[in-house]
């Protein structure tokens, strides 16, 4: 066998008195895909990390091409050709595209060691040109969206001296289409002998691509083997270490009567006529790519974008949404996509973030109550099953599911009759994805009547009544559940049907 | 539709390309709508005495907002920076007086590298302490004062302890122009080359744009927040020896309050407080822009009991301008 680009021997890691990386052993070879999988909090990032250089192990060697290394610092990484694309984009904001490239690589000077920016904007779009990406690069990075901020990313990792490509969960940003593009980016740096080292938990990508699996389990690698030799089933067995049953948990659950009724919702440039009813206790799945409206519909039905024109209807009557605070008194409730800079306040407490929805509600000059919302916070621990210390921990130190479950919870205390979930489980680990899932599911029980957007088509399908597909900012076609053909859903999210009904 | 029409349908149009509009446009305007009021109001206003003047007055509050600018683009504020010239300023002053005969280009080094020295104080402690630099440098404000009130007591250095050729330096021109303002022109010409043609200058935006990613870059921070803070010391120094020359007189006050002078001119000037967005450019027409306004209504014979309250009050009306003005063409798709 040929020798590994990067080989990792019993490397381990420790922060303080936590063990992050107990001992990972992984050879990476010319022109593979190995994906290494594990659950949040498995090591993963941390591994990802040591080959950045980001840190340093503390045991067991790293070698490139068979010589032992040290990798100090992200430079001398990139300059032994490792090129790591992190899971939360490394991008500066304020600066333009071609700025945000250079800085990742050696930046073209001239002799007089000034930059050479005519060289510097000819890379970025050359770099970008690779990934037949499409961005222009005088532009400010904040005002690109989500997705291509993290093509940029890849776009800024690879330069022509990539011999290890570390994508660690790149995907989740991105629309179906663009994971797509990003396998056909793997395959075609594959061919090129180019090793890629593929971590994530998002099973059905990993099997798609990857000839080697790797399991990584409270910072150990449990088992490498040819990923032929995994099923989704085995490879979560070996995450969680134990097997489990992959099928959400959907409750049938008794359809009541028309709780929410949209006619012909429509918002210049982002959605055009969109009408659908949703029941007490029903579930209401919308599919569509990254930049299909979902979002943007649910932002009008909180009042935080309203609709140009259309009727929005509660329990019969007609109602104005034009604010959250309209929202909010109507039982409308919405959970955003990005729970960091929307939803809470990760440098306060469980029990501080709790009551944050509940206070408009409140005397405008009333005293708060920190008994009051202690308890709140602690019967919502209860409930949702919120691992933590108790309603004074910092939601900063939650794990990313719990975190995402006191934001759930922060609406719920407002006890909603319209529940509005944006990508409820981006970000978090299996186990607590079927946790939320099963919370979904349970507050539909209670007849709450709910709304569910997720770029997962799967947890989509597993956890709907019903999906509606968006494609564009147009409505298209309606699917109900039992069966759901994910072939014919995904057809209609990407626009390659118009007019089948179903 | 067909499968195969979806698979080459063209990709959704990109935006309009962006047409480049600097950042200093706006400021741009503000200063010549400025001029030409002060110029309709009062005839001794657009004479070439009152626009050297002018040039005089910004120049020191120049050189010390474009290092302020350096400290602030990387997330940071020094200000202790009326201090650092107050120090300098004594300290050059003493020298040149006590030892007679000193060559001036030493008495400027000496000055600019005690600047330094100070300023690197201020960088270590914020570099590699990790303690925030508005409490740093608010300890060493007093600090450096201190040593200043404890070194002067009372004492004055006055323009008859310095030779002639030291107030030469401030009072001197060349082609008319003043030689303090050639030298602020200077400065900031440098400071703009750097920022905007050195990797040194962007990586120092990236730090101020976003910490953990320029960590993750391997961008050297600690480095270029400790430069920050030693380069801003050196043109304290700079500002101290030129304060001496230009006013004759130095004692232990000298540039007390000058750090909230030296912020406006920064924040006027479109340097971001918190990090990572800015020029040089709009530094010098910050600098303008104050000084223009501070010159331009004192000639206008505005009383000079409210002479501070209409300054403070057109200084917003002009950043508010600014905003709107620069609001207007982001909004029509326009990059600023």
């Amino acid at each position: 066998m040929s020798t590994p680009v990067v080989e990792l021997s019993g490397v381990a890691k420790r922060f303080g008195g936590v063990v992050a990386v107990r001992h990972v052993d992984l050879a990476l070879f010319p022109g593979e895909v190995h994906a290494l999988l594990g659950e949040n909090g498995a090591g993963k990032s941390t591994l990802v990390n040591m080959l950045a250089g980001i840190h340093r192990p503390d045991a067991g060697t790293i070698t490139v091409d068979g010589t032992e290394v040290t990798i100090p610092n992200p430079r001398t990484s990139r300059a032994l050709g490792i090129s790591v694309v992190h899971q939360h984009p490394v991008t500066f904001p304020d600066l333009t595209v071609t700025e945000n490239i250079m800085l990742a690589g050696p930046a073209p000077r001239r002799r007089t060691r000034l930059l050479d920016w005519g060289t510097a904007r000819r890379h970025a779009r050359e770099a970008l040109a690779r990934l037949d990406v499409h961005l222009d690069i005088s532009a400010e990075v904040k005002h690109l969206s989500a997705a291509d901020q993290q093509l940029l990313e890849i776009a800024k990792a690879l330069d022509t001296g990539t011999r290890l490509l570390v994508l660690d969960e790149p995907t989740a940003a991105l629309s179906t289409r663009e994971v797509d593009r990003l396998m056909e980016i793997i395959a075609r740096l594959k061919a090129d002998g180019v090793s890629v080292l593929f971590v994530g938990h998002r099973l059905n990508e990993v099997f798609a691509l990857a000839d080697r699996v790797s399991v990584s389990r409270d910072g150990a690698t449990v088992v490498t083997g040819p990923a032929h030799e995994f099923t989704p089933e085995s490879a979560v067995g070996h995450m969680v270490g134990r097997s489990v049953e992959t099928a959400f948990p959907k409750a049938e659950v008794e359809l009541g009567p028309v709780r929410l009724e949209v006619r012909g919702l429509s918002r210049r440039g982002a959605y055009t006529d969109v009408s659908f009813t949703v029941r007490r206790g029903e579930i209401l799945g919308l599919a569509g790519l990254v930049g299909a409206g979902r979002t943007e519909i649910a932002r009008g039905l909180f009042g935080l974008e309203p609709a140009d024109s259309g009727e929005i209807v509660l329990d019969g009557a007609a109602v104005s949404i034009g604010s959250p605070q309209q929202a909010m008194r109507h039982g409308v409730a919405y959970v955003p996509e990005d729970r960091h800079s929307e939803g809470v306040v990760l440098e306060h407490s469980i029990g501080f973030n709790l009551p944050l929805a509940l206070l408009e509600r409140r005397p405008r000059l009333g005293l708060l109550s920190p008994q009051a919302d202690r308890a709140l916070a602690g019967d919502y621990i209860d409930r949702l099953r919120i691992r933590t210390s108790g309603p004074d921990q910092l939601l900063g130190a939650l794990s990313g599911g719990n975190q995402q479950k006191v934001v759930i919870a922060k609406w719920l205390a407002t006890d909603p009759s319209v529940l509005i979930l944006d990508d409820p489980t981006k970000g978090i680990d299996v186990g607590a994805k079927a946790e939320v899932h099963q919370l979904i599911s349970g507050m539909a029980e209670r007849g709450l009547t709910i709304i569910l957007i997720s770029n997962e088509l799967e947890e989509l399908l597993a956890v709907s009544d019903r999906v509606i597909t968006f494609y564009r900012g147009a409505q298209g076609p309606e699917f109900d559940r039992r069966p759901f053909e994910a072939e014919q859903v995904l057809a209609a999210m990407t626009g390659q049907v118009s007019d089948v009904h179903v | 539709m067909s499968t195969s029409d979806t698979r080459t349908a063209p990709a959704p149009a990109l935006p309009e390309p962006r047409r480049p509009i600097h950042r200093e446009a706006g400021l741009g305007v503000v200063l010549v709508v400025l001029v030409v009021l002060f110029a309709t109001l009062t005839p001794r206003f657009a004479t070439g005495d009152t626009f050297a003047q002018i040039g005089t007055d910004l120049s020191i509050v120049l050189i010390v907002a474009v290092g302020q600018a350096l400290v602030l683009f990387t997330r940071n504020i020094d200000v202790s920076v009326g201090s650092t010239v107050g120090l300098t300023a004594y300290l050059a002053a003493s020298l040149t007086a006590a030892v007679p005969g000193l060559p001036l280009v030493l008495t400027v080094l000496v000055a600019c590298l005690l600047g330094a020295a100070l300023g690197a104080v201020n960088g270590v402690l914020v570099a590699t302490l990790k303690v925030p630099s508005i409490m740093v440098t608010l300890g060493t404000l007093y600090i450096f004062r201190g040593i200043n009130s404890a070194m002067a007591g009372s004492s004055q250095i006055t323009a008859q302890n310095l030779p002639d050729s030291y107030s030469a330096i401030a009072t001197g021109t060349v082609l008319e122009i003043p030689l303090m303002f050639l030298y602020a022109l200077a400065v900031a010409g440098l400071a703009h080359l750097v920022i905007r043609h050195t990797f040194t200058g962007r990586a120092m935006l990236a730090v101020g744009s976003d910490p953990a990613s320029a960590e993750r870059t391997g961008i050297a921070s600690k480095r270029l927040v400790f430069g920050a803070y030693t380069v801003t010391g050196l043109l304290c120094g700079l500002a101290g020896v030129l304060w001496g020359a230009r006013y004759g007189t130095v004692d232990s006050s000298v540039a007390t309050g000058f750090e909230l002078v030296v912020l406006a001119t920064v924040v006027v000037g479109g340097v971001r407080i918190t990090g990572g967005v800015g020029t040089v450019g709009g530094v010098v027409l910050g600098a303008a822009i104050l000084s223009v306004i501070s010159t331009g209504l004192a000639l206008a014979d505005v009383s000079p009991f409210w002479l501070q309250a209409i300054q403070g009050l057109v200084i917003i009306l002009a950043i508010a301008f600014d905003l709107v003005l620069r609001r207007r063409l982001e909004s029509r798709g326009v990059s600023t």
